[in-house]
């Protein structure tokens, strides 16, 4: 009987429109799946000095196929960020949460670029201060919106 | 007067973009003129005007050289001259972060060791007591009850270089320590040991040359220890070599051919490096690489070959290994490493075990093993570390070319190893390990080694 409920239950909320989640908007969940990307490419960057075995010329091999990684994850970073505000109608939010969530929208596509710039030029010391920056505006917008 | 003349001249043959002289030859040659003018008035306050006015008429003409300036820009607006102009701000870029061209780097690594059981050696300054060997652990007892050593003998230099040149760079990296057991130094007065080879190959295009680690092995499957030498059942060959590797999407293939060498068991007993091979040793390793981590699956072919006493004979053989680094939970990291053949012999535990046995007649049978090793790392924080590592190999060796048994034929290796690693600085690790290792012989015997490792590490 129990069993059977909960079957009910399943199929009213795989049949119900307005509560399944449909395809097109889960694409914004991208952009934190890339910036967790990021932060494991970088962290594992970082962790090449720790190498024992590895010579100095492998960890550099690593190191520069880690960066274009590094790069490429940026640059979806950048794309699946620009999504975020085109989620927004589907969202059902207040007048002034739309504000808030589009200001932190853009903010967080300039951070995103930021990172782009930054590890497209190499600059390894100022990526991980640029990430931070990311990180706590991730932060800030998951405490406000996600549920 | 002259020189006044001819750089006038010049100034009036350039162009706009050559404005700048003419500047300086102004307001010098207004500033050579001012005092004649100046000095007749002979009154400070006048010379103050004076100064205030060219002060106001340089400021004047550098507005003015601006103004020019940016409309010489404006009318550089066209694409091609765009993208010269940007390409030249990334080349700038890129000069200043990348690499230098030579990089000189090391480490200085100190370790405090205390055996449970010493092999005791004198020979080569106690190596066997320093890097642990599950293939040397002194049986029932024998060696030396508990000693401790401090050395520094792990300490390193490498020289890195990157050569640009028409086809692409070339990379080279040359690197020793101080491992050397050929004339070791002594503990008595000033423990001097003298450097040896580790690394010396070029990287070019698809190419490496050079002795570095074998292509049968993945490094990145080595776990993270104080101690250098590593569990039972790893891969750990140095050697030179002639590698080709073609980079792919979901990782890279290589084939190398490498320095061949047998290690046979002789009918008396004794252990001997032929060092008549006539063919290199053959690898090939496929590579799968992701964000998950790496996976490699790696052959390799042996031609073990004697001419011992004129009698010739030789044998091929094989083995396979898996290896690699799988990423768990955040950092966290699993390394592992499994191989079977009867090709493995000096490749597997330090050399440990014989490619083989060869009878009075020459003839050469081969061993049959199989190893592997587990390691997990756990990051506590971002500067400590832990690591656990379980290692076992095994040997069925061949006793119908070997009447008569060697005083100790290793049958099965076992080591545990646990540590804690901290590093307060990237360039710095500190850590304590414990290291436990059992040895058994054929001849049923075996023996135990319980080690404690402290090692400061610093890298530059």
């Amino acid at each position: 009987m129990l069993n059977k409920s909960y079957l009910w239950v399943l199929c009213l909320i795989i049949l119900c429109p307005n509560t399944h989640i449909r395809a097109e908007e889960t694409y914004p969940i991208l952009h934190a799946i890339s910036s967790k990307e990021l932060r494991d490419i970088m962290r594992r960057m970082n962790q090449l000095v720790y190498e024992r075995e590895m010579t100095a010329l492998q960890t550099q091999t690593i190191h520069t196929k880690r960066h274009k990684e590094l790069v490429d994850t940026a640059s979806d970073l950048v794309n699946s960020t620009d999504d975020l505000t085109k989620a927004l109608s589907g969202l059902n939010m207040e007048k002034q949460d739309q504000i808030t969530f589009k200001a932190m929208a853009k903010q967080l596509l300039e951070e995103a670029k930021n990172i782009k710039r930054v590890a497209e030029e190499n600059d390894h010391n100022a990526i991980n201060s640029v990430y931070q920056d990311l990180d706590n505006t991730c932060k800030a917008c998951h405490r406000l919106f996600r549920f | 007067m002259n020189n006044y003349k001819i750089l006038f001249r010049n100034a009036d043959s350039n162009t706009i973009s050559r404005k700048p002289p003419v500047l300086i030859m102004i307001v010098f040659f207004t500033m050579m003129f001012s005092p004649i003018i100046a000095f007749p008035k002979t009154s400070v306050d006048d010379m103050q005007v004076e100064i205030t006015n060219l002060r106001q008429r340089v400021e004047l003409l550098e507005s003015q050289l601006n103004k020019v300036l940016k409309l010489v820009n404006s009318d550089t607006n066209s694409p091609v001259k765009e993208t010269k102009t940007t390409q030249k701000v990334i080349v700038n870029v890129k000069e200043q972060t990348n690499p230098p061209l030579i990089q000189f780097g090391g480490r200085v690594k100190v370790d405090a060791i205390y055996n449970s059981r010493a092999v005791g050696q004198t020979s080569n300054a106690n190596q066997n007591d320093l890097v642990f060997s599950a293939g040397n652990i002194p049986i029932d007892g024998s060696g030396e009850k508990y000693q401790f050593n401090f050395n520094a003998r792990d300490t390193r230099l490498w020289l890195t270089a990157n050569v640009p040149t028409e086809l692409g760079v070339l990379g080279g990296h040359v690197e020793m320590d101080f491992f050397s057991s050929d004339k070791s130094g002594n503990e008595v007065v000033s423990n001097s040991y003298i450097p040896r080879l580790r690394h010396a190959y070029v990287n070019y295009g698809n190419f490496t040359a050079g002795q570095t680690w074998t292509t049968f092995m993945n490094v990145s499957a080595i776990p993270d220890m104080n101690d250098s030498g590593g569990p039972p059942g790893i891969l750990f060959v140095r050697q030179p070599l002639l590698r080709y590797q073609k980079q792919q999407e979901w990782g890279k293939i290589s084939f190398a051919l490498e320095q061949p060498e047998s290690t046979l068991t002789t009918s008396t007993g004794a252990r001997i490096a032929t060092d008549d091979e006539r063919i290199p040793d053959f690898v090939t390793r496929i590579d799968f690489d992701g964000s998950w981590g790496n996976l490699s699956v790696a052959g390799l072919l042996r031609q073990i070959r004697s001419d011992t006493n004129g009698d010739s004979d030789n044998s091929w053989g094989a083995a396979l290994n898996a290896s690699g680094r799988i990423y768990t939970f955040g950092s966290d990291n699993i390394r592992f490493a499994l191989s079977y053949g009867n090709a493995l012999g000096r490749y597997m535990s330090v050399n440990s075990f014989a490619d083989g046995a060869i009878d009075s007649n020459g003839k050469i049978r081969l061993n049959e093993m199989f190893g592997g090793h587990i390691a997990y790392q756990h990051w506590w924080s971002e500067k400590l570390r832990s690591n656990l590592s379980l290692g076992y190999s095994r040997a069925d060796n061949n006793f119908l070319s070997i009447p008569t048994l060697p005083a100790e034929l290793n049958k099965s290796l076992f080591s545990s190893h646990l540590n804690l690693l901290w590093s307060p600085t990237t360039s710095a690790t500190l850590g304590i390990e414990w290291i436990h290792g059992k040895r058994n012989l054929e001849d049923g015997r075996d023996g135990e080694l319980d080690r404690i490792q402290f090692t400061s590490m610093f890298r530059f």
